[in-house]
């Protein structure tokens, strides 16, 4: 990628962004619940009408939409996104103290991912229309089948309370909570995951080079590994990036379940309890989290192969 | 036409399917008759969280309401909620990306932007948002989903569209006259009905469960209705006491996934025998 | 003894039929040329000879015998020791036959490895060399590119070159100049045609340039709906053939500026 397309790639995220800061503070405006009267009853009062209005004046509830919408985004410009009020901390604080819990659940969920699903992805494209091919296509369609909330019941029902080998509640730091979580997530993922690499795999194999490599001689074993892995493994690279972004919103229910300290589960209570500056400061922090990891990736891609490096 | 029926009649995998997901919605119809007039919604708190047993199969919850007619009743609004929803994203996403790619210029660059933005965005996070902002009902649930989930059919149905658009018969066609929601309905819809189909029929089952997971985080079906997502949200407090509780729900969702999601495939493979 | 005898060879793709009862015998440094139009079968005639027929195709009949052994029951091991040795293959877009994402001289030098135990090194100095050979321009430099960093003419010659690392018995070409302009396609046809003159090495080449075939070949075979239609010398196929067909094909070859190339 030149310096022209980042530039426009940039563009084009803020573009994104402005639409969905746009979105969600149409969203929270519309939304039928009321921030004020929800955080005097959060904080244990019986407001009067009187009251909520003048909080809703003092707070400036009461003007116009888009005085609301500018005054919010140059607060967040600004880093201020606000204040909590079920939870009375400012938004940044709590998600920066959430986000790497979120991050570290993500990344070991796709470590634990590509463990499973890249040599079961290769075994079964290698061996295609075999026995492993087929009970491998029959698990990864199991998989994908399966919600991954009930898979994380049921983990937690024999893992943590059948054999009490795990904690049910995860919510420190520690290997030993992460890994049902983790487990969780990877579960669906793999599967997808698996599919796609036998995919690849497969596409690489039917690839002339292979033929070529075939007539000067070269062992398979050397193809596979040395030619047909290396290829494939490249589409995935675009793939685990979206797969991020994907991540950060489904570990909400995987958080919930296992009362992970993470934004997904920060989120859900949010929403809950009509904490609109939070949700809105989680919305816009996952979206600009999501769209940097993308551009990341594709840089990285670009740098990977040579095609996209050096092609003019 | 008559081809056509054969070949859907001579697919073993599309028929057993099929089969078994007209015995669902069967199921899911008769409902009150499957339950011997069980109330879903009713239950004797002096039975609850009874274990499964000859009168309750699967077991009592907590308001010592039958699992079994809660999950069967638990089918309609699942397959009520995930059929709307489907054809909802379909429809939608459809039209505007037939709009898009027939028209060009501004009016497919507002579709398509507006389409980008929605892609370039983590969809759950944004349904969670939507739903819990808009209130919690099975209704907002599915508009929350399909604001996320519009713009991959309305993607595919323009590349669809750019495809012929340009092709001598439409010009044929524009030149002697026809209206343009002729040209749409006529031309445009039928080149990409087949492949937004096989779409939405493998969509099914995904959707399905991004339904329950909205409502296991109490963002969709509010209860006494039954709803399997949420039966499961009920269950967990009780895992410990009573597992059957979020077994057999989790079980229904499951086994009605793979139903669809194999009925989806076949159908992709009558229906496109290109891909794999 | 013949280099290669194929004998009443049969060749499927599955229940289909794509090859016919071919029969063909090369001698040592003779260059065979095999014509037809496109689907008459003659890529698939070479591709069995190596056993690279793509998805499920197979020798279903006959046998193909070099240097007295039949190749339709040699395992891996003895595959590997003949395919880039004894027996080396250009294609039409020797560059395509390549790693993309692989620089050439790591391909080389994977290649070279395959056949002889020596180091990275100089196995990398050999493939240069190599190159040299084949009157590539600056081969450190194309040993450091990527395929498709190069023109037609350059891959393609880096594919010959290759080939020929191994001075092998046999070499097969697949429409090795049909992607190439005409200047370039003229200074590999004596290239390849340089090989026999230095090496002895037999060759078959496949092409449906009849301009090229009767140029390079002793003899020329001209296949049609995947039977041999009429095999003989050159001169016999030029000029004394009676055969409809071969007369058909012979009479729609180009002229080189007014000149008929043969």
């Amino acid at each position: 990628m030149g310096k022209k397309q980042i530039m426009s790639r940039l563009l084009q995220m803020l573009i994104v962004l402005i639409g969905i800061s746009f979105l969600t503070f149409l969203l929270t405006y519309l939304s039928p619940g009321d921030p004020v009267r929800n955080m005097y009853t959060s904080a244990g009062i019986m407001p009067t009408e009187e009251l909520i209005q003048s909080t809703r004046d003092e707070m400036g509830f009461n003007d116009p939409f888009f005085t609301q919408y500018f005054r919010w985004i140059g607060n967040c410009l600004k880093g201020d996104f606000g204040k909590s009020y079920s939870l009375n901390k400012p938004v940044v604080k709590l998600l920066s103290a959430r986000l790497w819990p979120t991050l570290k659940l993500t990344l070991m969920s796709m470590v634990l991912m590509l463990i499973l699903a890249v040599p079961l992805g290769v075994l079964s494209a290698v061996y295609r229309n075999k026995p492993v091919d087929y009970i491998v296509r029959a698990v990864t369609f199991f998989g994908v089948s399966i919600p991954n909330f009930w898979v994380g019941l049921l983990l937690i029902l024999y893992f943590g309370v059948r054999l009490r080998l795990l904690p049910v509640i995860s919510s420190g730091g520690t290997f030993k909570d992460l890994l049902l979580p983790a487990v969780t997530l990877a579960v669906a993922m793999s599967a997808k995951y698996t599919r796609q690499v036998r995919t690849a795999v497969l596409e690489e194999l039917s690839s002339d080079y292979v033929v070529g490599a075939r007539a000067r001689g070269v062992k398979e074993s050397k193809i596979l590994w040395g030619n047909v892995f290396p290829n494939s493994l490249l589409p995935l690279i675009t793939m685990l990036g979206l797969s991020i972004g994907s991540l950060l919103g489904g570990t909400s229910v995987v958080e919930v379940i296992f009362s992970y300290p993470g934004l997904g589960n920060l989120a859900v209570n949010a929403i809950t309890s009509a904490d609109y500056f939070l949700v809105q400061g989680y919305v816009l922090w996952v979206s600009v989290i999501y769209m940097v990891i993308n551009l990341l990736v594709d840089l990285s891609y670009n740098y990977v192969d040579p095609r996209m490096r050096l092609r003019r | 036409m008559e081809k056509k029926k054969n070949k859907f009649l001579s697919n073993r995998g599309f028929m057993i399917f099929a089969c078994l997901a007209l015995l669902i919605v069967l199921a899911s119809v008769c409902a009150p008759l499957l339950c011997h007039g069980v109330d879903p919604t009713e239950g004797e708190l002096s039975e609850a969280i009874m274990a499964p047993s000859s009168e309750h199969p699967f077991g009592t919850d907590k308001m010592g309401r039958d699992i079994l007619a809660r999950v069967i009743y638990g089918s309609r609004t699942s397959l009520v909620s995930t059929f709307s929803l489907v054809l909802t994203i379909f429809v939608v996403g459809t039209f505007l990306g037939i709009l898009a790619g027939y028209f060009g210029g501004a009016v497919d660059a507002i579709i398509m932007r507006i389409a980008d933005m929605m892609i370039a965005f983590p969809g759950l996070v944004l349904a969670i948002a939507v739903a819990g902002m808009l209130g919690a009902s099975t209704t907002n649930a599915i508009i929350a989903i399909s604001v996320v989930s519009w713009p991959k059919y309305a993607r595919l149905a323009r590349s669809l569209v750019m495809k012929i658009r340009h092709t001598d018969f439409v010009a044929a066609a524009q030149v002697t006259g026809s209206r343009t929601p002729y040209m749409l309905w006529k031309y445009m819809l039928p080149n990409t009905i087949t492949t937004l189909v096989i779409t939405a029929a493998t969509d099914i089952g995904s959707m399905m469960m991004e339904l329950a997971a909205l409502s296991f985080l109490g963002f969709g079906a509010q209860p006494p209705t039954p709803e399997w997502g949420s039966m499961l949200n009920e269950g967990r407090n009780f895992m410990q006491s009573a597992p059957w509780m979020m077994i057999y729900p989790g079980l229904a969702i499951f086994i009605t996934v793979v139903i669809f999601n194999m009925l989806g495939d076949n159908l992709r493979d009558i229906l496109d025998p290109k891909t794999e | 003894m013949a280099l290669l005898e194929i004998t009443n060879v049969d060749i499927s793709y599955g229940k289909r039929l794509i090859v016919k009862n071919c029969n063909l015998t090369l001698e040592k440094a003779e260059i065979c040329s095999i014509v037809g139009e496109s689907g008459s079968g003659k890529t698939t005639v070479i591709r069995a000879v190596l056993d690279l027929l793509a998805g499920g195709g197979r020798v279903t009949a006959g046998d193909i015998v070099y240097e007295g052994r039949s190749l339709l029951t040699l395992d891996d091991k003895e595959w590997r020791a003949l395919r880039g040795h004894d027996i080396s293959m250009i294609f039409q877009d020797s560059g395509a036959m390549m790693n993309q994402t692989r620089l050439i001289g790591k391909t080389y030098v994977e290649y070279i490895r395959t056949h002889e135990n020596i180091s990275k090194k100089e196995a990398w100095a050999k493939g240069a060399e190599m190159l040299g050979r084949m009157r590539l321009p600056d081969p450190d430099r194309i040993m450091r590119s990527y395929p498709f960093q190069l023109s037609g003419g350059q891959r393609q010659r880096v594919g010959i070159a290759m080939g020929m690392t191994y001075q092998p018995r046999l070499l097969l070409a697949d429409e090795p100049t049909s992607a190439l302009d005409v200047t370039t396609q003229a200074q590999i046809v004596r290239q390849m045609m340089e090989l026999r003159d230095e090496y002895g090495t037999s060759i078959i080449i496949v092409t449906h340039d009849l301009g090229v075939a009767t140029y390079m070949a002793d003899k020329v075979v001209v296949m049609k709906d995947g039977e041999i239609e009429e095999q003989g010398d050159r001169s016999y196929m030029l000029h004394e053939s009676t055969n409809a067909y071969t007369k058909k094909l012979l009479d729609a070859v180009p002229s080189l500026g007014g000149k008929r190339y043969v």
